[in-house]
């Protein structure tokens, strides 16, 4: 049976599509530059919430599968003078295949142990690249060229409708995963390995197909992270990112699909929107995270918006619209 | 009748709104590290670069304009310090911008300086492969190849032929060796071995002893105070008495606290030096006292400076046109900065000059 779509969603999704098309030739590049960072980051939380939010394996080590996939990429271009798209993939399968090698050695292990295996690992990698000769040391990877498009340098509104489409092509990727029947396995290992296994279900290799796809996602974000900023230096990847990641899936709602999404533009765009306040910044960001941790401990999409009038009328008028539909 | 009202009223309104386009201010932006893992250093440069606005603003302006200080926080962090560039050069009415404190934040904003055609003025960013990656970039700080020759010089003179190196395995640190080293050869020394340590290390016995068996005339040390505070007390437990070389880094009276005896006899140098200042370096430091109650350390000196070069530039360019006050900046010869004399090189590297320091009881002491 085919689902019949809901005609008000629709409209809010396709305006929605239309803000997103026409707001970067509105605002300044400074805007559009927050908004590609939204973007990569989106991608990473997309990734971890994966791990995290459906699978169950707490991940401390993201970092290292984006520092990967932004170093691969950004060494490709500059030392070899390869375009764009090769990288950008190069810079996935890069980090897919260390995610790989990473899952095949800790996957078998539970929780806690897991959790400090990748944190571990992150640093570990960061630390290799800081001193091997071939990623320019501490020195950093500088130069890193803009992508061509029809013969020029890519704009940033360009870039910004890139980053647009992947993410628009990865969420719904992942909205079909977690929807399929796949995705019901991998929610089941999460709420309970060992009655999975009891079922039938190759847990170990479920999560080693996990594992690889959101190390290759990683990767990916990592590539154009590199790209758009043109330069990287292993002091870019260190710990507080996985951190930063982890807070994005968990502010936002771990196992959802707009969770992570929410997550990631809230805490991107909160700190350069709060930028006013200088000295105090960090100290108002750490009080905003803490305030939601205490009333929104399932994330901002678990809340019960619904006691918020206005909302509720929304949700309201789009149900009865699905009654007449059907 | 009418007409000739409307057209003087037309007339003063134009004159109004072209002295109110006089009138307005010189924007600079400065950037820094106000929070996060550097931010001492981000309010030394915020303090220093607003004492020499405040400065200039007292003496009438640039250009029969004041100046105003735009000030943004990049916390040390390379991918805010880009998105900190974008905010400025979308701005429209900043005119330059000074800053940043480290070598990833400058790195990170400089193509979009050098895409929009701003200039970038670094006080500190001393990476060789700074300046000269982008013609916009400029920084105060003098590259390591220069104190690098500084002091391999002054080693070589006191007799040492065969240096050992410990570095700070940094973008900064791999800078300090390859300059000692690249001009201690030149002279016909020899660089026994360059052995790098990690940030967070503390213990350096086992480097010590590995430097130790190549039995060198003399040690370089690249570190800040607090790492080598640590390194000199090792060494003394070690009972290895031999000559060490600092970059200027560890010139801070933390370096004597923690240090003790240990530190006793160390040469380091420096290009500012607050106990026998020149009368541009007194002034400074006495205003700056007035304002904050302390004494300025060496980076806000070359904030200070970046502010004042840039400034000069603009008074000699004669007018806001980006691309003369970067022919003037360029220009720059023999600025006589409070952290040493300033003029900068084809790449716009500065080229500084430096005070010979040593350490005696438990103070520092000028060598002539």
């Amino acid at each position: 049976m085919k689902k019949k779509i809901n005609p008000r969603a629709l409209i809010l999704l396709l305006a929605l599509l239309a803000l997103l098309t026409a707001f970067p030739f509105c605002v300044s590049n400074y805007i559009i530059q927050i908004a590609v960072y939204c973007g990569i980051y989106i991608m990473l939380a997309v990734s971890l919430n994966l791990l995290v939010g459906y699978t169950g394996i707490f991940s401390m080590g993201h970092v290292a599968f984006f520092c990967i996939g932004a170093y691969t990429s950004a060494l490709l271009a500059t030392k070899l003078g390869i375009a764009f798209p090769l990288c950008f993939i190069a810079g996935g399968i890069g980090a897919a295949f260390i995610g790989a090698l990473v899952g095949f050695a800790t996957l078998r292990l539970n929780d806690i142990f897991l959790a400090f295996t990748t944190m571990g690992l992150g640093e570990v990698i960061r630390i290799i690249i800081q001193n091997a000769s071939f990623t320019n040391g501490a020195l950093g990877v500088a130069g890193i060229p803009m992508p061509m498009l029809a013969g020029h340098k890519m704009t940033r509104i360009e870039f910004y409708f890139m980053v647009l489409i992947l993410v628009l092509i990865l969420v719904y990727l992942v909205s079909r995963l977690v929807h399929s029947n796949t995705g019901r396995t991998l929610k089941m290992i999460r709420d309970d390995a060992n009655a999975a296994s009891s079922l039938g279900v190759n847990v170990f290799r479920y999560k080693m197909t996990i594992m690889i796809l959101s190390c290759f996602v990683a990767g990916l974000a990592g590539s154009l992270y590199a790209t758009f900023l043109q330069y990287i230096n292993a002091s870019n990847f260190s710990i507080s990112i996985s951190i930063n990641i982890i807070a994005m899936v968990a502010i936002g709602g771990m196992g959802t699909i707009s969770g992570p999404i929410i997550g990631a533009i809230l805490l991107q765009v909160l700190p350069e929107a709060i930028r006013f306040l200088s000295n105090y910044r960090q100290l108002m960001f750490g009080i905003a995270l803490v305030i939601s941790i205490m009333f929104a401990p399932r994330g901002l999409v678990g809340l019960n918006w619904k006691r918020i009038p206005f909302i509720a009328s929304v949700c309201e008028k789009l149900k009865t619209n699905n009654g007449k539909e059907i | 009748m009418k007409k000739l009202v409307s057209l003087l009223l037309v007339l003063m309104l134009s004159m109004a709104a072209f002295t109110a386009l006089a009138d307005e201010p010189v924007k600079i932006a400065l950037t820094a590290p106000l929070t996060g893992n550097l931010s001492q250093y981000g309010e030394s440069f915020q303090n220093s670069v607003t004492l020499a606005c405040k400065q200039w603003n007292d003496k009438g302006g640039v250009l029969g304009r004041s100046v105003e200080l735009v000030i943004e926080d990049t916390a040390g962090d390379p991918a805010q310090a880009a998105t900190v560039a974008q905010k400025i050069v979308s701005d429209g009415s900043i005119f330059a911008e000074v800053g940043d404190f480290n070598t990833a934040c400058c790195m990170a904003a400089q193509p979009i300086y050098a895409g929009s055609e701003m200039l970038q003025v670094s006080p500190t960013c001393s990476a060789v492969n700074f300046a000269v990656g982008s013609e916009w970039s400029f920084e105060c700080l003098g590259t390591q190849d220069v104190q690098g020759e500084f002091m391999a010089n002054w080693a070589y003179e006191n007799g040492a032929r065969k240096v050992a190196v410990l570095y700070l395995n940094s973008d900064w640190g791999i800078s300090v060796d390859n300059g000692f080293a690249k001009a201690f050869k030149a002279l016909g020394g020899e660089i026994v071995i360059e052995e790098p340590y990690n940030d967070g290390e503390t213990d350096f016995s086992a480097a010590l002893t590995k430097l130790r068996e190549t039995e060198p005339d003399a040690l370089y040390i690249a570190c800040y105070y607090n790492d080598g505070a640590a390194i000199n007390i090792q060494r003394e437990v070690l009972n290895w008495d031999i000559p060490v070389y600092h970059p200027g880094t560890v010139y801070s009276t933390d370096f004597l606290s923690i240090g003790g005896t240990a530190v006793e006899g160390v040469l380091t140098n420096v290009g500012f030096y607050p106990d026998d200042p020149t009368p541009e370096a007194a002034s400074f430091i006495a205003e700056y006292n007035t304002l904050y109650g302390k004494d300025p350390d060496y980076y806000g000196a070359c904030a200070y400076d970046a502010f004042n070069v840039l400034m000069e530039a603009i008074e000699r360019a004669g007018e806001l046109d980006t691309h003369k006050v970067r022919e003037a900046l360029a220009a720059t010869d023999a600025h006589q900065g409070v952290s040493g004399s300033i003029t900068f090189d084809e790449n716009g590297d500065a080229r500084k000059s430096y005070i010979k320091l040593t350490i005696e009881n438990n103070q520092y002491k000028v060598v002539r």
